[in-house]
């Protein structure tokens, strides 16, 4: 695949504070590109410097092949945008909306009639062109939000958490868009607060923190960066403390085991493992050899949730500081 | 361009406090006010008495004679109560203080000034008898200007005066009927005028300086809080053109705003507004490219903004129209209210409406043309400055 954006030493201050700190990374041509950052790590920023607009102090930026400072007016006609606000009018109603936000990038006549109940029929609101936006539910706004996005048909998509709020139906309409989209040709960039749906969705991640960039992969090249091993707990019946003891002893010479220990008083053991152990045979020979009668057991492979948690420290869905 | 004027018209026709102060506001001031001043200008009370005192500066034989005729024909009326006076401010203050309902100087040449008092029966009273004898003398005037009466000797045998002597009539009166014609119109110091045309004048100048603020101050400020303004720029439309297509989208709501006071005061309590269509195409254009330029302004500083600018803005619209003596004229502080761009515009307007000057209102027409057109200069500059949308 091609190199759709390269962004190479990207830096951005708002006064003392440096928001986008020498960052650099690379989107290919048609992929959803998960770019995450607890909040105020700089990646609004970064994306409004990408969607031409705010400025960079410094740094290159080139989309599609062109240079983002001598070709802004090139590069903003293939943008498209889906910000996490409901961004159109409510007093419009959806066709006028989609029809405005179209029209703005060009289109016009057929063609933009035709642009528009394309969107809106994507999105799956070809039922309710005429209501008022602002009378549709949540999970209608939230897709009419994206129709006003793609109704110019942009090669790049920038989809700023586009499911925040959204029922369990929209959200799934979303996610399906989304991909019809991506195999369509076109190049998504795409931010969330629920990290399911970016490991669902995207094709690569990165990871930027105090606005450098702290990771940058697929998911298990990312998973890989932090961690090798995975967590097995095994629930037992009530057993003394001797007999824990000389167990987690046993438990923790077995080959693929790294370390071995007990949830403070409960009767929970935690064994990390290597990513690639799978035979618990060994383990509960180990656990019926001591007396330990086994309740449940099991696996607790690390997630790109705890991935980032180590990369930044922070959650991933905490609030911390406003966007920057 | 035409989507988003189509757009910022739409958007406000149908946002509700947008469609309420622009349109509905002004209807329902229209036939509050017009059903209040109906009973005002309907007032069945008696005249009762007219305590008048009158100065003649004038030194000019035929109008001195003239005058005295009128006099004379005045204190046949019981009702009128004449004083003769020999110092304009003295009889002033005694107008103030109510010991007086009117002082009348004839001065050269001939014109009359009246010193009103606070009784508006009888106000209108007395401008319109000096305004009957005002043009009853002009017409006279014109005629005997007309028959070739140029000497003042022989005028008086022919008018009957008393024999009193004739000065040559002047030149500005004398030349044609249709002279005539507007030297009685500019004359009209409003006794053919009822208290809805003045109402309906100054209601105009207020809605469209609040309507003109609250539209531009929500406009922005909206569009940057909901993030329209955001995806907007994203896009390739210059934002010069933007902000001015913004703007310009608004004046259809300008011109229906100013239209919703001007129909139903005429057509339902009679108002009058200036006297020619001409006059009243260029009040209407006037007024409507007043409510523009506020717009413009309140739009360029709602960038700034981080707060809804609705309220602000309208505090600021009611001080100034506080201050110019909109609600009360006891209010109009000299030196001062005089100043504010409601009173100059409120000014202007009855300059057109009440004494056919449209000099005033065409000098506000082009200052608000020239503020609009600025304002969309600086909004655009400040729109391209990135940090200020993102």
């Amino acid at each position: 695949m091609n190199e759709f954006i390269t962004v190479n030493n990207l830096t951005k201050r708002f006064g003392e504070l440096t928001a986008v700190d020498n960052l650099s990374f690379n989107v290919e041509e048609g992929e959803i590109f998960g770019f995450l950052g607890p909040n105020g790590a700089g990646k609004t920023t970064t994306l409004n410097i990408l969607s031409t607009l705010l400025e960079a102090d410094s740094g290159e930026v080139t989309v599609d092949g062109l240079d983002l400072k001598k070709n802004e007016r090139e590069i903003k006609s293939i943008i498209g945008l889906v910000p996490q606000e409901i961004a159109f009018y409510k007093n419009l109603t959806a066709r006028e909306n989609v029809t405005f936000f179209a029209s703005l990038y060009g289109l016009k006549g057929k063609v933009l009639k035709e642009a528009v109940d394309e969107a809106l029929s994507f999105v799956g609101l070809e039922g309710e062109t005429k209501k008022r936006s602002g009378k549709l539910s949540g999970g209608m706004q939230r897709r009419l939000n994206i129709a006003c996005g793609i109704a110019h048909k942009p090669k790049l998509i920038v989809m700023d958490e586009p499911t925040v709020g959204v029922d369990a139906k929209s959200r799934e309409l979303i996610m399906h868009s989304i991909r019809t989209l991506r195999d369509g040709g076109a190049t998504i960039i795409y931010t969330s607060h629920y990290m399911p749906e970016v490991q669902e969705i995207c094709d690569r991640i990165a990871i930027i923190s105090s606005g450098r960039l702290a990771a940058i992969g697929t998911e298990t090249e990312l998973l890989s960066y932090v961690t090798n091993h995975k967590t097995v707990v095994i629930e037992t019946e009530n057993t003394d403390e001797e007999i824990f003891s000389k167990a987690l002893r046993i438990l923790g010479t077995i080959p693929g085991v790294s370390h071995s220990s007990r949830q403070g008083n409960e009767n929970i053991i935690d064994l990390d493992v290597d990513l690639t152990f799978s035979n618990i045979t060994p383990i509960l020979g180990t656990l019926l050899d001591c007396g330990i009668s086994v309740r449940s057991i099991d696996s607790e492979a690390p997630n790109l949730e705890t991935t980032f948690l180590a990369l930044t420290g922070s959650e991933l869905n905490k609030e911390e500081t406003p966007h920057v | 361009m035409f989507r988003i004027m189509q757009k910022e018209f739409l958007g406000m026709l149908r946002d509700r406090s947008g469609f309420v102060f622009s349109l509905i506001f002004p209807v329902v001031l229209v036939f509050v006010l017009g059903n209040m001043l109906a009973s005002l200008d309907n007032a069945d009370a008696p005249i009762e008495e007219i305590r008048l005192a009158y100065i003649v500066e004038t030194q000019n034989p035929a109008e001195a004679a003239a005058i005295d005729e009128f006099l004379t024909v005045m204190e046949e009326n019981s009702q009128v109560k004449l004083t003769e006076s020999d110092d304009f401010s003295v009889s002033k203050v005694d107008v103030d203080k109510g010991d007086l309902d009117a002082c009348v100087v004839f001065s050269e040449p001939f014109s009359v000034t009246i010193a009103e008092g606070g009784d508006l029966v009888k106000n209108r009273a007395v401008k319109l008898t000096m305004q009957s004898f005002a043009r009853e003398y002009a017409a006279i005037s014109v005629l005997m200007a007309h028959v070739g009466v140029e000497d003042s000797g022989s005028w008086a045998g022919m008018t009957g005066i008393d024999g009193a002597t004739f000065a040559p009539v002047p030149s500005r009166v004398a030349l044609s009927m249709t002279e005539l014609t507007d030297l009685t119109v500019d004359k009209d110091l409003g006794v053919n005028r009822s208290m809805i045309d003045y109402y309906a004048v100054m209601m105009i100048v207020m809605i469209v300086f609040m309507s003109g603020s609250s539209i531009g101050a929500s406009s922005v400020y909206q569009s940057k809080q909901d993030g329209t303004m955001r995806r907007t720029m994203l896009s390739p439309v210059s934002r010069s053109k933007y902000f001015a297509s913004s703007l310009l989208g608004f004046f259809p709501l300008h011109i229906l705003s100013v239209l919703c006071v001007m129909v139903p005061s005429v057509l339902f309590f009679g108002a009058h507004y200036a006297n020619t269509w001409q006059g009243n195409v260029l009040l209407f254009i006037g007024l409507s490219v007043v409510g523009m330029a506020a717009t413009g302004v309140c739009m360029i500083t709602g960038i700034f903004m981080k707060t809804n600018p609705f309220i602000p803005f309208m505090a600021v619209v009611w001080v100034l129209l506080f201050f110019s003596g909109t609600f009360s004229k006891e209010i109009f502080i000299t030196g001062f209210s005089e100043y504010l761009p409601t009173s100059m515009i409120r000014a202007a307007a009855f300059d057109l409406t009440i004494f056919g000057r449209p000099d005033g209102m065409i000098l506000v027409t082009v200052v608000s043309i020239g503020v609009t057109a600025i304002t969309a200069a600086i909004g655009s500059a400040l729109l391209r400055r990135k940090e200020l949308v993102a």
